[in-house]
């Protein structure tokens, strides 16, 4: 649409920290601004000096408009809905992404409202159609259905992205402008009053509606190693579970056990360790966005139903997981 | 008496999804014979509501926008324990996207609850999966939004400490209505439906609006109103990938985390 | 006709799934393995509403009726028959002292039965036999002001978690001769009453089967039911319109059961790289099922539309019984056959209906008496 220009990304930040999602997004909004030869914008809301907002060059950012303030470090949904709607109504951008987290999806529905544009969430891909429209690929009734969602009158065209559907550029050598916004506040911007800010307390949780399972079986092994289990769960925020056979042999209690005589569980993600898959217990997770197998043997036929296969013994594979994931996280 | 507004949505019962198709001739989605269900998160936030009826005497609210048969779901809202329920439904409203549904309820409920002190919501509809509505319906009515909502307390019915949940941390925000909450499954166990409460739901008020009923902008409800379009549908193959990993313990963890990360689960 | 149910049955029929699903699902395995019922269950379903399903509002009850009471039985029994039996069982308490009970004993005993402090028990049957009335061997003798009952009870569900029984014994003859009995109301805690042997069995496992004894019970003078010598009449219109429509109900949950899980299973199962489901042996087998099922279900839902009309049913009542229980037991049969070799492992609840359906069948007569009835009545009529 003629005088938008530009593709725009919100950089969410925790604590000063830049979550991965924002500069997976810059590298999808360079590619579609280099093919429709326009700029990337990067939206940065936080207590930063410029020299943050800098790093965003090297992951293809060519402006970065810069909020920064005291109040602005602790996310505020109307703060920021109102920075990023006087931004944007100034420099009247092609589209606007953010992440679809927690934060993302507070904050680009009332940024949308407010603009009166079109906003589609949980993309799992990005595209430019035929007609230059922003096609976005939006599952629907958990994964069973995909939508293609178009904007075609309203601009900046809006989405929310799932993390990880883009991979995020290396930084590069590169140049651009850092441009300071001004940040004026009224109180009644900061309402309802945050009282506190806690890190999440890593722990396991309930089995029933948990959305990572950790699930054990007889090839644990010992209820030594059933630690590293909930290791795992503890890291991922899920909760453990077990088969049959790991109940039998004491390693686990009777509440856990998964499949058609215990719970059946349809968790994002499930990790099933030294468990074989017979029929009994898959049922009970076969409904699971992904499943990922670890099992020493490997014509176990849990591998025919699996995502990702790990030929390995899960005593030695389930710790070096758990290192790789602490790396991966940044928890100590 | 202090009123929280319940927005509750009929969705197709989850438990038969298996069964829905695509039209092959029109891209239409068919759901024939699949029962119409209370999306289960807008039970946690009618459960909400229902603990301040119980505790502090509110007056609790249903409100909707769907097709007129669905009329039963709301039925079930009041057999839980609420006192009304307001149905918009209409041929104008239908084909709304996020930004038109929440216009819409925004405008049933000044029209219908205009001092309500909380609108509670699910934090999303299973169906649909946007979680847009809530933060849009508080813009329409000019009040502040929380969602991600894990935990609602209050020593007085008045003030309410909400924990917000963010992936890594956690957000307490202190605040008074009028303001709009969008509650996750952690929030609460909802009550199970009695039969009493299925004999008392038949006395309760169950009204149907129009669109004419609500004061409403024409161009801003239903298909008309909505700034976005679905271009078409599709089923994806659900298949599953089977990629088989093998190495060095190290190796394959390292190569199992980029995969996760990839597939959006970590 | 009319067979759409009302939006009322509707949600009723959600509604008490949904509690079966939340409070009954997760106490199924311990129920079959020590064969006890879970009592703090008895409050909850009470709570719901479940236990004052054909006792009037003045008395703590909702009074919904006997086709609501059908859906909550089978949708119970759906996921376990042995809760079903111990609800369907309960009702066969209420509904004889509401219909026969002194003003005073509906006050004292349907709002603790219907509130859920306790479940009730209904009782004929003796080690002598059940269906031969006649040979009823306890007693009830009046000492001026109170009864003194001797004898045994067998069989009586919810016999260890009762507090309020009813129960029928001899006091006499009538003028022609024949052995006359009244209906009593029994508390366990009268001084002479005890509970005797539980029974083990091989279905309906966490449902309470256990003896009565009586051994110079002192039971109240104010505690005989209906009029001295109605106590046939009071026990057999309790059977027909009470308890052979709660076995009728649990007969159809149990078909439904086997319909789902055999379906469910057809689907996963994978032989041959499809899954049987799509082979025409295993569709015949679910199209039988789900005949059988269905037949079943629209035969108690008349005979329980007509009861709650105010029409006479005694022989709908027992066709509904005699089909749906039988039927049961082929679906569960049908069932077994599509699992194969799994139907032998206990983590398939094929195996338990199957066992459950069979115990349904002599439970409120058995299949023969049943056809005893019936044929009794083609003959009459046609």
């Amino acid at each position: 649409m003629e005088g938008y220009k530009g593709f725009w990304v919100f950089i969410e930040q925790l604590q000063g920290r830049i979550s991965d999602v924002g500069l997976e997004l810059l590298a999808k909004a360079r590619e579609l601004a280099d093919a429709t030869n326009t700029y990337v914008g990067a939206l940065l809301l936080g207590d930063f000096a410029e020299d943050k907002a800098k790093e965003l060059f090297g992951y293809g950012a060519d402006k970065v408009f810069l909020f920064s303030h005291p109040h602005l470090q602790i996310y505020h949904s109307l703060a920021y809905t109102k920075l990023i709607c006087q931004a944007v109504k100034a420099e009247k951008p092609e589209a606007l992404f953010m992440g679809a987290t927690p934060l993302g999806a507070d904050l680009a529905p009332r940024v949308a409202a407010r603009l009166e544009t079109g906003l589609s969430a949980h993309c799992v891909d990005l595209r430019l159609g035929e007609d230059g429209v922003l096609e976005q690929i939006v599952p629907g009734f958990g994964g069973a259905m995909m939508a293609v969602i178009v904007c075609p009158e309203k601009r900046p065209q809006m989405a929310t992205v799932m993390p990880g559907v883009f991979p995020k550029l290396e930084p590069q050598e590169r140049q651009g402008e850092v441009v300071p916004m001004e940040v004026a506040l009224e109180e009644a911007d900061l309402k309802p009053k945050v009282v506190e800010f806690k890190a999440k307390e890593q722990k396991t949780v309930a089995l029933e509606g948990a959305s990572v399972v950790i699930c054990g079986g007889y090839g644990m092994g010992s209820k030594e190693n059933w630690q590293l289990l909930e290791e795992m769960a503890k890291l991922l925020g899920g909760a453990v579970g077990a088969t049959r056979p790991a109940v039998d042999e004491g390693w686990a209690p009777e509440e856990v056990m998964i499949g058609q005589s215990g719970k059946i569980v349809h968790p994002k993600l499930y990790i099933g360790a030294g468990i074989s898959g017979v029929m009994h217990h898959v049922v009970g997770v076969q409904d699971s966005e992904i499943i990922v197998v670890i099992n020493k043997d490997p014509n176990a036929p849990f591998f025919e139903v699996c995502d990702f296969g790990v030929v390995g013994d899960a005593t030695q594979v389930l710790p070096a997981l758990i290192e790789k994931l602490k790396e991966r996280l940044q928890v100590d | 008496m202090p009123e929280a507004v319940v927005c509750v949505k009929p969705i197709p019962d989850p438990k038969h999804w298996d069964r829905l198709s695509l039209d092959p001739k029109t891209g239409v989605l068919r759901r024939e014979g699949i029962p119409t269900v209370i999306n289960p998160l807008d039970k946690h936030a009618l459960e909400i509501a229902l603990q301040l009826k119980d505790n502090f005497g509110w007056d609790a609210t249903v409100v909707s926008m769907a097709p007129p048969e669905t009329t039963q779901t709301l039925r079930e809202a009041l057999a839980m324990g609420a006192d009304r329920a307001f149905l918009a439904s209409d041929r104008q409203l239908a084909g709304a996207d996020t930004l038109a549904t929440a216009y819409t309820l925004a405008g049933l409920i000044k029209k219908k609850a205009p001092h309500f002190q909380l609108v509670l919501c699910g934090n999303m509809s299973l169906d649909g999966s946007t979680s847009q509505v809530a933060p849009q319906i508080a813009h329409y009515l000019g009040v502040p939004h929380i969602t991600h909502v894990s935990k609602v307390q209050t020593q007085d019915g008045s003030t309410f400490q909400v924990t917000m949940d963010l992936k890594l941390a956690q957000l307490v925000l202190e605040g008074q209505g009028p303001m709009v909450l969008a509650v996750t499954k952690e929030v609460n166990l909802p009550r199970l439906v009695n039969i009493m409460g299925i004999l008392a739901a038949e006395k309760k008020p169950l009204e149907v609006l129009s669109a004419s009923d609500l004061d409403l902008d024409p161009s801003k409800v239903g298909q008309e109103g909505s700034p976005t379009r679905v271009r078409n549908l599709f089923m994806p193959e659900i298949k599953r990938r089977r990629e088989i990993l093998k190495g060095e313990p190290e190796e394959v963890a390292e190569e199992l985390v980029n995969r996760l990360h990839q597939v959006g689960m970590l | 006709m009319d067979f759409k149910l009302s939006e009322r049955e509707e949600l009723l029929r959600k509604s008490v799934a949904e509690f079966a699903q939340r409070e009954i699902a997760p106490l199924v395995e311990e129920m079959e393995k020590t064969g006890e019922f879970p009592r703090p269950l008895i409050k909850k379903m009470g709570d719901i509403g479940l236990l004052g399903l054909v006792t009037s509002p003045e008395y703590g009850g909702n009074g919904m009726g006997f086709l609501a009471r059908a859906i909550a039985v089978e949708e119970i029994s759906k996921v376990s028959a042995a809760v079903g039996i111990a609800l369907q069982v309960h009702h066969m308490a209420c509904w004889p002292i509401e219909t026969w009970g002194t003003e005073e004993q509906k006050k004292k005993y349907l709002p603790p039965l219907t509130k859920g402090d306790t479940l009730g028990v209904c009782s004929i049957t003796e080690p002598s036999g059940g269906s031969d009335v006649f040979g009823m061997q306890t007693t009830a003798r009046d000492e001026g002001d109170h009864w003194v009952i001797n004898g045994r009870k067998c069989f009586a569900t919810n016999s260890h978690v009762s507090d309020i029984m009813v129960i029928v014994a001899r006091t006499g003859e009538d003028a022609k001769g024949r052995p006359a009995f009244s209906a009593f109301i029994v508390e366990p805690s009268y001084e002479g009453f005890s509970l005797g042997h539980e029974e083990n069995k091989m279905g309906f496992r966490g449902a309470f089967s256990g003896e009565l004894v009586f051994q110079d019970c002192k039971v109240p003078k104010e505690n005989l039911l209906g009029k001295l010598g109605e106590g046939l009449k009071i026990g057999l219109a309790t059977v027909n319109r009470v308890g052979r429509p709660g076995m009728a109900s649990i007969g159809v949950g149990l078909c439904y059961a086997s319909l789902e899980e055999a379906s469910k299973f057809a689907k996963e199962r994978v032989l041959y790289g499809k899954p049987i489901s799509n082979l025409q042996a295993i569709q015949f087998l679910l199209a039988d099922i789900y005949a059988l099922a269905e037949a079943a279900r629209i035969l108690n839902y008349r005979a329980n539309w007509m009861m709650d009309q105010g029409l006479p049913c005694d022989t709908e009542m027992t066709l509904a019984k005699y089909v749906a229980t039988e039927n049961a037991f082929q679906c569960a049969r049908m069932a077994c056959d599509i699992h194969g070799g799994y139907s032998c492992i206990l983590e398939y609840p094929v195996q338990r209906f199957l066992r459950d359906a069979w115990v349904s069948i002599p439970s409120g007569g058995t299949s023969q008496v049943a056809k005893v009835v019936l044929g009794r009545h083609v003959v009459k009529n046609f």
